[in-house]
């Protein structure tokens, strides 16, 4: 058995991403994500560097994994609007690569020392265009470790960035952790760029060659990729399910959230994603055995729609907006909104 | 064995600090613990609080709503936290800086120690989280003196090593004088 150890969470996903064998950090420091920045620059084994903003950091992730190297950023929610440009480049050109967005209160600044969950949309749709992002949210310092291994793995099977959800609480949570490697590496598949053929500009191309003026194309590209984005996804479909027979509610819950409904659990069954997007399909076949699904969520009702949308029914929302999780008032307003409807 | 302790007080103080040696310590005792910081964006003067678990089973919720145990360093915590305390609860007031009218808490168990004044004199002001917490180990049955002292090396690490001693005597004072209270209660 590994070793017991005392970690924060941006930590952890500092010893997952060395782990996972990244060599390239690129960063720029804000609330509450700093710290995997600052736990990076002091490890000999990474080339960890503070560049002048979010914009030119995934960039730099760009350029890192087109020359081969595993590369990752972490930031929070104004520093992942900055990156959604690029992270849209990445998925284009298709490099593997992760970002860490440890979610703050927003918009803009909000409050930067509290947690927030409002950037769960953002993950899979903050970009432009037609792409299918692979999205993990862990809840414990121990799976912060564990899913940016997977994160790095997921990023080389389907070559694409993936986004690795934390938030404010997990971040800068103390926690007891064991170290230990919970999955094989997967190791790069195409030759860095100056090996052969590759295309690399943002424009949809055709065996290797930019064809800006080709639907055709575009829509084979695009199908292509998202059969990708599904199938890989599909191999990553975690999730928590805590079943209660005596229920007729179902509550949704994920991240540092999610911690705070599990002492309810004689109350009402819990399910745990913590693979956002793709959604997991099997959700659907669990949410049929109960009457009522409340989605409980640090912003204003975002992964509900998600939720809906796989049940093809209507769920209850229940929004936990300004970052002072309290588990009383949960406890209270879950009794309440399902009791009141 | 499940403890949750509140630490609450202003940015400077130690409160994280004191969090996170009831971490180590815990941890070292083969226990599952959790530390949350949860503090205000002011460099200074903003409110700077800790939640602890620590438990003999992996932590379900580190945010503590019924908190069996609380340090309140500075006046401004205590209307805070005092929401999160369970009924029955032990806490520590630092009664050089919480006024009186604010330690009139009913239903817990405490102790009023001029923390801030007993670290000076034990050589460093800083140390006050120390004498809160030592303190709070004459108070808690399930929180040993030795474990805090023992885990001191290994949470101020090799660069802070110098203020192991500091530490461990602010720990003992804080221990002592508090024994010395209940002790005069009881009498």
């Amino acid at each position: 058995m590994a070793q017991k150890r005392l970690m924060q969470g941006n930590e952890a996903v500092a010893e997952g991403a060395i782990a996972a064998g990244m060599t390239f950090f690129a960063g720029y420091p804000i609330t509450p994500a700093s710290e995997v920045l600052q736990y990076l620059v002091r490890r000999p084994e990474v080339r960890a560097i503070q560049f002048e903003d979010e914009i030119s950091s995934v960039c730099a992730l760009v350029g890192a994994s087109l020359a081969g190297a595993k590369a990752m950023t972490a930031t929070s929610g104004p520093g992942f609007s900055l990156m959604q440009e690029g992270i849209g480049l990445g998925h284009m050109m298709e490099t593997p690569f992760v970002i860490v967005d440890v979610q703050r209160v927003g918009p803009s600044t909000g409050m930067p020392t509290l947690p927030a969950q409002g950037d769960v949309m953002q993950a899979a749709y903050g970009s432009h265009g037609d792409y299918f992002p692979i999205v993990f949210y862990p809840n414990s310092v121990q799976e912060l470790y564990e899913y940016t291994i997977h994160a790095f793995n997921a990023a080389e099977e389907s070559q694409s960035p993936v986004i690795l959800l934390s938030d404010g609480y997990l971040g800068h949570l103390y926690e007891t952790i064991e170290m230990k490697r919970n999955a094989r590496l997967r190791k790069r598949k195409r030759p860095p760029l100056g090996v052969g053929g590759r295309h690399f500009t943002g424009l949809t191309s055709v065996d290797n060659t930019p064809t800006p003026q080709n639907p055709e194309a575009h829509r084979r590209m695009i199908a292509r990729l998202q059969a990708k984005q599904r199938k890989v996804g599909a191999r990553y479909a975690h999730y928590e399910y805590i079943s209660n027979r005596k229920a007729d509610t179902l509550v949704v819950c994920f991240g540092s959230l999610s911690r705070a409904v599990m002492p309810l659990a004689d109350r009402y069954a819990i399910f745990r994603p913590i693979l956002l997007y793709p959604p997991i399909e099997e959700f659907s076949e669990i949410a049929k055995r109960y009457k009522k699904v409340v989605v409980v969520e640090m912003n204003a009702g975002q992964y509900v729609r998600v939720v809906q949308r796989l049940m093809r029914r209507t769920a209850l929302s229940l929004p936990m907006i300004g970052g002072d999780l309290d588990v009383l008032r949960l406890e209270e307003r879950l009794k309440w909104i399902t009791t009141a409807s | 064995m499940h403890l949750e302790i509140v630490i609450g007080g202003i940015g400077g103080q130690g409160a994280l600090t004191a969090g996170q040696l009831l971490a180590v310590a815990g941890m070292k005792n083969g226990k599952w613990v959790t530390n949350t910081p949860v503090y205000s964006p002011e460099v200074r003067g903003g409110s700077s609080n800790a939640l602890v678990v620590i438990s003999d089973q992996p932590v379900g919720s580190m945010m503590v709503s019924r908190a069996d145990a609380a340090i309140f360093l500075a006046h401004q915590s205590v209307g805070r936290l005092l929401p999160s305390l369970k009924p029955g609860a032990r806490v520590v007031y630092n009664s050089t800086l919480v006024q009186a009218d604010s330690r009139r808490l009913h239903d817990v168990e405490h102790v009023s120690l001029p923390c801030t004044d007993l670290a000076t004199e034990v050589g460093d002001v800083r140390a006050a989280n120390m004498v809160a917490l030592g303190a709070l180990t004459a108070l808690e049955p399930d929180l040993p003196l030795d474990w805090l002292c023992a885990a001191l090396p290994e949470m101020l690490g090799a660069s802070k090593a110098r203020f192991v001693d500091l530490n461990r005597r602010a720990l003992e004072k804080g221990a002592e004088e508090a024994r010395g209270i209940l002790a005069r209660a009881t009498n």
